[in-house]
């Protein structure tokens, strides 16, 4: 049940944080407390529990419990440091929603309502998003429905091609729902040049916001979709022809147009948006690979995305606080009056482009291969690798002389600490060292990640596992025989795991259901708990 | 074919009609509402007692956002791109091409009213969340396609289970909910909803 308490404390934290606006100092404390209890659960998350829901079920998985530590504590961080700067203070009830849709949808063994939990979490966290922006809300706004809806739309109806009964099998149904749900994920993740609904919300959002609009929730439904397509899609092995190559190409293009787009930029929060859309365009290659290893890698680099576009998005909170904007060319010297905040970015961008021999880069690695093959999967490494140039021209920037109309240093201001008395001395103290503990908070988000690639929390064997989402019903209501492809020998969900993790049954679960996978570290199987029939 | 879905998709796809043809937000919320309400209905065999239930609660949640949110606002809404009759035609027609899909379609797709419902309420729900002006007739039109593509998935996929009608319960009261704060924010200074630019009237063309 440790999965339902983190799915209500998340909730009823961020209602609470509505609740009590009044007082904003409350609310600062509502938002932290639920956060950090949300860490407290996610470490506490058995992996294996199931909890029947009349004849579908939430499991718990060794992916899931990493997904939302790390997103907890990454949100923590991020929350603390958007306090600390005085910035957003809608990130703990965005991020709140966020954890609680999350758990949902990552648990449950529907792949459609799993995707319906992906777009009303998509709509709550864009609604609490926009509702802090300054002034009479304008069409900006419509995006919040229509984005959301329209990936529904595409995910479900290719879901529910892929189910009729008797058609599923046949070549050109699964063509037409690899391409609809490949639909729903070019408009979700935002691939060139179908980038601009999601761009725009990136844009109206606070920038505290946008590793939540531009890296949770589209990788979120990319690893919705992605389940789906490792068990409905890689068992079968259909040919899917020229929508494959037009998402490979897509996927490909996004990953080019997004590196031009970081060298010409001069604002350094559309650089940072930039790298989170091509990080995302990872995941369509994954899913247009229609194979389980290439899944499995697209899971490990979106588990790692937010993590590293949330470090960089704090490097760009202490710099815009620091120099009073982001433009590149306003930023000179900011490496020498910020060399903590310089640690930091160089961590995060080391994980977003990945060390050789780290988890992240041989994830990045298996997707692009097996997609492309090994030589224009090179080339996408490239592409990828060739957006190191737009960080490096922010650290040639910081590494002029300074400018004059930089404001306070990384330096702590020690003087603080010796004026006026008690709390009123505190907080003067707080204030004025805000800059140094902000630069302090993004070097933990950048460890996060880094950690995380580097072999702590196992992120290899938990990509690998299985994810209830995947579980699909194809509960035919007139079943056909159908000859063309392999036809599929048990009328039971097909929950096949993803390539190399054999199926063995999970006590208390649906037939057919994924059978959790246990890592070096984690706990034993928790106990069956059932709500309803 | 059997009466309750028959009745029911008949009342969602009225409600889905009465939602794109009116000018008068408690109309639209209320032909909202009955679509949403009958939806699961249309579905033959009905989904599970559990799943049933929440659905139902969420698309009472929805509707009671809605119609809240329209208290707070002036009554009259501006003429859809076609005038309202020219949409209302697409989503007739749609739902009829859901009536006769099996039988002129060599496969047996199973009973056809929740696949005519299921046509009608995407039709008309896109309809509105691609023209629609004001967040009422947008979310409206969000939870219309929402329903009409669960209840095609449903349709072609077989018995929803569980956790399908639970995500879609939560994901209608999600964007009721987004609608409502939408209508709410965006109102006028004479209260009237308007979010978007006016679209020209179609109809105008040539």
């Amino acid at each position: 049940m440790t999965l339902v308490a983190f799915i209500v404390v998340a909730g009823t934290g961020a209602a609470a944080w509505w609740m009590v606006g009044r007082w904003p100092p409350l609310r600062t404390i509502v938002g932290l407390v639920a956060l950090a209890a949300c860490v407290v659960l996610a470490r506490l998350l058995p992996s294996g529990a199931v909890i029947l829901f009349g004849d579908d079920a939430l499991q718990t998985t060794n992916f899931l419990r990493l997904w939302l530590l790390s997103g907890s504590a990454a949100a923590l961080l991020l929350t603390l440091l958007a306090e600390t700067l005085g910035r957003s203070t809608r990130v703990a009830p965005a991020a709140l929603v966020l954890l609680a849709g999350t758990a949902a949808a990552l648990s449950l063994t529907d792949a459609a309502g799993a995707l319906l939990l992906v777009v009303a979490t998509t709509t709550l966290v864009g609604m609490v998003a926009l509702s802090d922006r300054p002034g009479r809300p304008g069409p900006e706004l419509l995006g919040v429905l229509r984005l959301p809806i329209a990936v529904a739309v595409l995910g479900l109806l290719g879901i529910a091609w892929a189910s009729v009964g008797g058609l599923g099998e046949q070549p050109t149904t699964m063509l037409a729902a690899f391409a609809l749900v490949g639909a729903a994920l070019v408009l979700g993740t935002g691939a060139v040049p179908f980038h601009l609904p999601l761009a725009r919300q990136g844009e109206a959002v606070a920038r505290p916001l946008l590793p939540l609009v531009l890296g949770w929730l589209p990788a979120l439904l990319a690893v919705v979709l992605l389940e789906w397509s490792g068990v409905r899609l890689v068992p079968l092995d259909p040919d899917l022809g020229l929508v494959r190559a037009a998402l490979l190409a897509l996927a490909l293009l996004t990953l080019g147009a997004a590196t031009v787009a970081m060298l010409l930029q001069e604002d350094l929060g559309h650089v940072v948006a930039y790298a989170g859309l091509q990080g995302l365009a990872l995941g369509l290659l994954g899913y247009a690979s229609v194979d389980g290893s290439a899944v499995t890698g697209a899971r490990a680099v979106l588990l790692l995305l937010p993590l590293w576009l949330a470090a960089l998005v704090g490097v760009l909170l202490v710099l815009e606080t620091m120099g009073g904007g982001s433009d590149l060319k306003a930023l000179s010297g900011w490496v020498r009056r910020a060399p903590v905040t310089a640690v930091a970015l160089t961590i995060a961008v080391a994980v977003a482009i990945g060390l050789p021999g780290s988890a992240a880069f041989e994830a990045r690695r298996a997707v692009t291969d097996v997609a492309l093959g090994s030589t224009f999967g090179t080339v996408a490494l490239l592409l990828v690798v060739a957006s190191v140039t737009a960080w490096l021209r922010l650290a040639w920037e910081g590494l002029r002389p300074t400018g004059a109309e930089w404001g306070a240093a990384e330096r702590p201001n020690v003087e603080a600490a010796r004026s006026g008395p008690g709390l009123a001395r505190a907080r003067g103290l707080l204030a004025a060292n805000r800059i140094p503990i902000a630069a302090v908070l993004a070097l933990a988000l950048a460890i996060l990640p880094l950690a995380l690639s580097l072999g702590f929390g196992h992120l290899e064997a938990a990509a690998a596992g299985p994810n209830p989402a995947a579980s699909v019903r194809p509960v035919a209501p007139t079943p056909t025989p159908s000859p063309t492809i392999t036809p599929q020998s048990t009328p039971s969900p097909t929950t096949t795991p993803p390539t190399g993790f054999p199926p063995t049954p999970t006590p208390g679960l649906p037939s057919g259901s994924p059978a959790p996978t246990q890592t070096p570290g984690a706990s034993s199987p928790a106990p069956t708990s059932s709500i309803g029939d | 074919m059997p009466v309750v879905p028959l009745l029911a998709a008949t009342v969602a796809i009225a409600g889905a009609v009465i939602a794109i043809l009116a000018t008068d937000s408690r109309l639209t919320t209320a032909g909202t509402a009955a679509a949403l309400l009958a939806a699961p209905f249309a579905a033959d065999p009905l989904p599970q007692q559990l799943g049933l239930g929440v659905r139902l609660v969420g698309a009472g949640l929805a509707g009671y956002l809605l119609w809240t949110s329209t208290r707070q606002a002036a009554p009259l809404l501006g003429p859809l791109p076609l005038g309202g009759r020219g949409e209302a035609a697409f989503v007739l027609a749609a739902a009829a091409i859901g009536f006769l899909a099996d039988a002129v379609t060599s496969e047996a797709l199973g009973p056809t009213a929740a696949l005519a419902a299921g046509g009608a309420l995407l039709v008309g729900g896109l309809d509105l969340l691609a023209f629609g002006e004001d967040g009422l007739r947008l979310g409206s039109g969000a939870l219309l396609a929402l329903t009409g593509a669960s209840l095609v998935l449903a349709e072609l996929g077989g018995t929803p289970g569980a956790g399908l009608e639970a995500g879609l319960a939560v994901a209608t009261a999600a964007v009721a909910g987004a609608a409502a704060w939408l209508t709410v924010t965006t109102l006028g200074p004479r209260r009237e909803m308007r979010l978007a630019a006016r679209h020209g009237d179609l109809r105008d063309i040539g």
